[in-house]
């Protein structure tokens, strides 16, 4: 009897866990302007950095980052013809609250594609986990040299503990 | 007859002649109306999404004058030839005693190296509105025209001090050349 109730104890408060750490289904367009320093170039392998700030447009129905501002820094590495990008960004919500990822990724510049997940939070964002999954589709030319304008598709789901 | 028709300015030869100048500038006249010969107008609809640098030269209460240096990308559009294109502007703003004043250039450059230039004019009431006209075009945008008008979608808590996010989107009716 007594074990009984203890597991529908515990059954409610995973319940009551559950529902505070519910999830926030996001799926936006994210734009960017930066620039990229190369750090060396070569046939066999190239190193850069990257920094570039943007925008995120919400798709459809999921507004959850319609609006949010975002700044990234990263590497990117070309090795043996393989590359790779990764690094964090700062997305800032309109309250000024904000949500810190860290990404990685991999494919040609203008189409690559990878996951990028939450590992810090401010304000509301505070204890924030989850993330998504991005795709670059914008082969789009350099309107000046050193820098590189891009739209990708960021979609997953976020979920705050409080 | 003849007489009385060259009185009343009906005499035939001169009516044939003055027919002729006539019919001509009024031919001339709808050439000049159509201007170049210009396809027939397409709608426009894109929403293009910037980052960049916003400077002030003066922020008080009173006057606030500012200049901006933003990219981007289009990142929607109804026309394929505008996907993907990208952006960059320059522009000079200002809010004088209540009065507000924008305008400035915004170039665009497709995958294949080819640009197209507008000239904005911010509203004087509208935030984030204004209207704007094609001014110049290379390759296959040369001769282009049109006129349209721009509201912004999103714009973001800057991400950085001096710096500026947003999303407009821009809506039109533009022509090119007959080739």
């Amino acid at each position: 009897m007594r074990s009984a109730a203890t597991i529908a104890a515990g059954i409610s408060l995973l319940a009551v866990c559950a529902s505070a750490a519910q999830a926030q289904e996001f799926d936006a367009t994210h734009c960017y302007f930066g620039t990229a320093t190369v750090a060396f170039a070569s046939d066999e392998a190239t190193v850069a950095i990257f920094d570039h700030k943007g925008i995120y447009r919400a798709n459809g129905e999921k507004k959850l980052l319609n609006g949010f501002s975002i700044h990234c820094t990263g590497l990117t590495k070309v090795i043996n013809k393989k590359r790779t990008v990764s690094g964090g960004c700062k997305v800032l919500d309109p309250k000024g609250d904000s949500i810190s990822l860290v990404f990685e990724g991999a494919g040609p510049p203008g189409g690559d594609s990878g996951t990028a997940d939450a590992v810090a939070g401010t304000g509301a964002w505070k204890g924030v986990s989850g993330g998504g999954k991005w795709q670059v589709h914008t082969p789009s030319k350099p309107l000046a040299p050193g820098t590189f304008q891009g739209c990708l598709r960021y979609h997953g789901a976020f979920k705050v503990a409080n | 007859m003849h007489g009385q028709a060259a009185r009343n300015g009906e005499d035939p030869a001169w009516n044939a002649k003055n027919l002729a100048v006539v019919a001509g500038g009024i031919i001339a006249l709808g050439a000049g109306l159509s201007g170049p010969a210009l396809a027939q107008e397409s709608p426009l609809d894109f929403t293009v999404c910037r980052s960049g640098a916003i400077n002030f030269l003066e922020q008080s209460k009173e006057a606030t004058v500012l200049a901006i240096d933003i990219s981007g990308v289009v990142s929607v559009a109804n026309d394929r030839r505008f996907e993907n294109m990208t952006s960059r502007c320059f522009g000079v703003g200002s809010l004088i005693n209540g009065k507000r004043v924008g305008t400035g250039y915004c170039k665009f450059l497709d995958s294949d190296g080819d640009t197209n230039l507008l000239a904005y004019t911010a509203s004087a009431d509208k935030p984030g509105e204004g209207t704007w006209q094609y001014v110049h075009g290379t390759g296959k945008w040369a001769g282009i025209k049109g006129t349209g008008s721009y509201h912004a979608v999103t714009r973001g808590k800057p991400i950085a001090a001096g710096t500026l996010q947003s999303c407009n989107r821009v809506t039109a009716k533009f022509s090119l050349p007959k080739k």
